[in-house]
């Protein structure tokens, strides 16, 4: 299964949902977005279950460098 | 009435009394120019204040003056509060600064209310305008001072709500000539490096004057421009400055900006919970669905089938009846046809037929038939059937010639 981002498996879930409302849907199809949506929402779980903050300071040698950027434009 | 004399310093401290309850002096504003200016080695800062008929000695001690955020110098215009009093030593009124202002504030909220309209006509804060806030963002840059509370209320609210962002902090002065250049260089960062989904941009509260850059027009164009949304929160709930009506969003504070550019994960779990719960009951209704669906087809194919079969066969049951007839009659009518046939053979080997048409039947004594002349002698008696009788006679002549 391809590499998620938190939002994109979580609006291919509640797209799922949606799918899974038409009347006509077929059995297989029902099967295989009832598959997906599990797989989806455990991605989405394990985000948030094993997130871990994070703060990264940006240093002066980097606001340097875009500064003397900016003065030669 | 004779007078008692009192002691210099009783005398003194007596007029000190009398003004320190006066309740105009107790709490007085005063405006003037700054005439002198000195901070003593203690800490403390002498000062005389002047207008075109007076001077006022004042000092602000070590403890005001550090609760002051502006510099004053010579010639500065200010608008002091505090009280008069006093200075026993030297009897000299002084003026005990708590409070001070530059004078010409209202010249700086003016300049804030001119840009305000120049900005809101020129559709700088039009709501259509505005980006919108990412739901799920994984990076959250922030602008503001390195030290202070506000980034550790970020810090905190962040970490607890939705740890599953990294905050990049761009460490920028808030306040004073060089925040300006600080803080603009921070949003050019953000928005050339593209590492961030949502900007936040800080402060805590202070004066008009210690929130007076984010009221400059070149930080108001600079979040304008800004291709990432950016959430200003600058002081406190009550102060509002260009950057909050630039800003794509306003949070009142920055604990409220830093809630608001994050979901709350606990809510997202029940949300998830929610979803999957519902994804089950999806699944499950429609397997029912499907199944009875199933049984209602088994049902109709059967009926089907079986109008089918009882079609087919009284159609084969016609065809067969049909085919029977064609036999049947066909038959009878060969049956008939070929006992007509035999009916009349009959009638013409019937040999009383003959009789009727003048013929005779010859037969010798012994009733055989006499087909041949050589079965004849001569004297011979036969016997001659007509049809009405029979004959006894005897052979006179035989002539032996063909009757034709």
């Amino acid at each position: 299964m391809k590499k998620y981002s938190y939002e994109e498996a979580y609006e291919k879930l509640k797209m799922i949902l949606n799918n899974m409302e038409k009347e006509d849907i077929s059995l297989q199809d029902s099967l295989d977005l009832y598959k997906e949506g599990i797989q989806l929402y455990k991605i989405c779980f394990e985000k948030l279950e094993n997130a871990k903050f994070e703060m990264i300071k940006i240093s002066d040698e980097i606001k340097d460098f875009i500064q003397e950027e900016k003065n030669e434009i | 009435m004779k007078l008692k004399s009192l002691q210099v310093n009783q005398a003194i401290s007596y007029a000190k009394r009398l003004i320190e309850n006066d309740p105009i002096l107790y709490n007085i504003k005063i405006k003037g120019e700054i005439s002198s200016f000195k901070i003593h080695s203690s800490g403390n800062v002498f000062l005389t204040l002047k207008d075109e008929k007076s001077t006022l000695k004042s000092i602000i001690f070590k403890s005001d003056f550090l609760k002051i955020n502006n510099d004053f110098k010579q010639g500065d215009h200010i608008e002091a509060q505090g009280y008069i009093s006093i200075y026993e030593f030297t009897s000299d009124l002084q003026f005990y600064i708590q409070k001070i202002e530059k004078e010409g504030l209202g010249e700086l909220y003016k300049k804030f209310l001119n840009l305000k309209i120049d900005l809101e006509l020129r559709g700088y804060f039009k709501e259509d305008t505005k980006q919108k806030l990412p739901q799920f963002p994984q990076n959250i840059g922030v602008i503001t001072s390195e030290t202070g509370s506000v980034i550790q209320d970020i810090k905190r609210v962040l970490a607890h709500r939705y740890p599953a962002v990294k905050l990049f902090l761009y460490p920028s002065l808030v306040q004073g000539n060089a925040a300006l250049e600080n803080l603009i260089s921070g949003i050019t960062y953000f928005n050339k490096s593209n590492s961030v989904d949502v900007i936040i941009l800080a402060r805590g509260g202070g004066s008009i004057e210690d929130l007076w850059v984010f009221n400059e027009e070149k930080l108001a164009d600079s979040i304008k421009n800004s291709k990432i949304p950016i959430v200003s929160a600058i002081g406190h709930e009550t102060d509002f400055t260009i950057s909050d009506f630039v800003a794509d969003k306003r949070a009142s504070t920055p604990t409220a900006a830093a809630e608001m550019v994050v979901p709350d994960q606990n809510f997202l779990k029940i949300d998830l919970n929610q979803k999957i719960k519902f994804l089950n009951y999806k699944i499950s209704k429609i397997l029912e669905y499907k199944n009875q669906n199933l049984e209602k087809i088994e049902k109709e194919l059967k009926k089907e089938s079986q109008i089918k079969n009882w079609n087919e066969k009284m159609l084969t049951l016609y065809l067969l009846k049909e085919n029977l007839d064609k036999i049947s009659k066909q038959k009878i009518y060969n049956e008939r046809k070929s006992l007509d046939f035999l009916r009349k053979e009959m009638v013409l080997l019937n040999p009383l037929n003959i009789l009727d048409k003048g013929y005779s039947i010859l037969e010798d004594s012994n009733k055989n038939k006499i087909i041949n002349i050589d079965q004849i002698k001569l004297e011979e008696e036969l016997n001659i059937r007509l049809k009405n009788g029979k004959l006894k006679c005897l052979v006179k002549e035989i002539d032996k010639e063909k009757l034709i």
